[in-house]
């Protein structure tokens, strides 16, 4: 049986009529519209679907709609401020690191969690933080770059 | 919309969710067969999705007070509450510290995201493990079922008749926490029992816990470790990431006052059976021997020798044999005592 939860997603609140078992995931994009979070595995294992919960990063497949209430849930959608693309977003386009753009929302997120933690990461420390991201495009290099780029540039906390 | 089961295999069965506020209500609630936990999940709800589990009623537990904590203890040991997520503890410049060695183990435990979100009481109630058990239920192609799932039979030991269920206890926290001789607070609606964490496993692989219902693992206590004593975690699996362990194997040796001969050892093995694996055999050796390379390679001739091992999850038992070994010797010689004159808990 669907009941209210209250969510506050990009910094918006929200209130959705959702079944319990409905993951963060599906409410996501199925309910709220945004479709920038991506459905790969759905068990766990990919990435795709990372978002911020709190500022840390999530898997909002394995994520059940109920056990956000109260917390910020950032999705890529709320990563640029207004028309200015995030730091890493231009990264990612000045390093073509993106190729089918699949595992590209949940990279970023990834991303922006460990660059607002720790503003100029190592290659090493990139890598590490990405360890849960999946590609199956590329062979990382130009994601890696892109990410170790934008520690380079002064970056707004997400 | 959301939650409508539609296409996707991999939608959660339905259920309804219930949120206690206190640990008595939670184990209250936990009192009804019908009512499973939920910390992290991020187990639970991949089980669930493979409709391996469909509880009527899901119980998060992450809205009870005062259980996500890393605490000193008098004495130099620490205690750490069950919902404390194992990015805290991979963290923890406390555990870091005293017990690095638990810190790593936390580390290798899946991805970021899932340590970011799975808790140390999700981690040592870890269901057990095998090829045949978790895949989606409807991807199985159809045979008798297995003992895991309430049937008669194991598919996954060839010869295997009695319906034993050998499918592996899979935990990286445990064999640490274990060598370390931990205990755990186990709370009922009406109170609570401490335990040491061996315990807490009842090695069958079906029902891998001896909790019973409405019972709840609250917190973890590890002493303290005595001046110059030393341990690792070692970790096999088949990526640098994600994976579950082939095998993990903690030591733990404390050293007479020579800082060579041992005076005790703790081995503990992860994902070689259906419960936690003390090597009791190797212990008894190392006692009041010298840590050598070739103490440590008898010791874990008899790490090896103690253990029935099966060919499982695409493992031939040839190669684990043959890695059990090899990673119960690396472990003996890193937390020897060369190590430990750097500091205990060398990994």
């Amino acid at each position: 049986m669907k009941r209210g939860f209250r969510l506050t997603v990009n910094g918006e609140p929200y209130e959705v009529l959702a079944a319990p078992h409905a993951t963060l995931l599906e409410v996501l994009r199925e309910d709220l519209g945004l479709t920038g979070t991506k459905e790969g595995c759905d068990e766990g294992t990919c990435g795709a679907c990372t978002v911020l919960v709190d500022r840390d990063p999530w898997l909002a497949c394995l994520t059940l709609v109920g056990e956000v209430q109260g917390k910020e849930v950032r999705t890529v959608e709320g990563l640029a401020g207004g028309r200015a693309l995030h730091p890493l977003q231009e990264s990612f386009l000045e390093h073509g690191a993106v190729q089918c753009g699949f595992c590209t929302p949940g990279m970023l997120m990834t991303a922006a969690a460990l660059l607002a933690e720790r503003p100029h990461p190592s290659e090493e420390e990139v890598r590490e933080a990405l360890e849960g991201n999946f590609c199956r495009c590329t062979g990382y290099v130009k994601i890696v770059d892109a990410v170790v780029a934008a520690g380079g540039r002064q970056n707004e906390p997400v | 919309m959301s939650g409508n089961g539609g296409f996707a295999a991999l939608r959660l069965p339905e259920f309804s969710y219930l949120e206690p506020r206190s640990l008595q209500e939670a184990c209250g609630l936990l009192v009804d067969s019908g009512s499973l936990p939920l910390s992290g999940g991020t187990d639970l709800l991949v089980n669930m999705k493979y409709k391996l589990l469909q509880p009527p009623r899901v119980v998060d537990i992450k809205g009870i007070a005062d259980l996500a904590l890393i605490q000193e203890l008098p004495g130099g040991g620490i205690v750490l509450g069950a919902l404390t997520t194992l990015k805290e503890i991979e963290r923890s410049a406390l555990v870091k510290e005293r017990f690095p060695l638990l810190a790593a183990a936390a580390r290798s435990v899946g991805i970021p995201q899932i340590r970011n979100k799975a808790t140390l009481g999700g981690n040592i109630c870890l269901d057990t493990r095998c090829w045949y058990y978790n895949v989606p239920t409807f991807s199985r192609k159809p045979r008798e079922v297995c003992s895991k799932l309430g049937g008669p039979v194991c598919h996954v030991v060839p010869g295997e008749k009695q319906g034993r269920c050998y499918a592996l206890f899979s935990a990286d926290t445990v064999p640490v926490l274990m060598a370390l001789e931990a205990k755990v607070t186990i709370a009922s609606a009406e109170d609570s029992r401490v335990i040491p964490l061996r315990e807490l496993y009842s090695g069958d692989g079906v029902n891998p816990l001896t909790l019973r219902r409405g019972e709840l693992v609250t917190e973890v206590r590890v002493p303290p470790l005595p001046a110059g004593a030393g341990g690792a975690y070692l970790k096999l699996r088949e990526r640098g990431t994600l994976d579950f362990p082939i095998l993990g194997i903690a030591a733990v040796l404390t050293f007479a006052e020579d800082k060579r001969t041992c005076r005790q050892a703790r081995i503990v093995l992860t994902g070689v059976s259906s419960s936690p694996f003390e090597a009791t055999d190797a212990e008894a050796f190392l006692e009041n021997t010298p840590l050598t390379a070739q103490a440590a390679t008898e010791a874990a001739r008899l790490v090896r020798k103690q253990l029935r091992v099966y060919p499982l999850n695409g493992i031939s038992a040839r190669y684990k044999r043959s890695m059990i070994a090899e990673y119960a010797a690396r472990a003996l010689l890193q937390a020897g005592p060369a190590a430990s004159q750097e500091g205990n808990g060398r990994i």
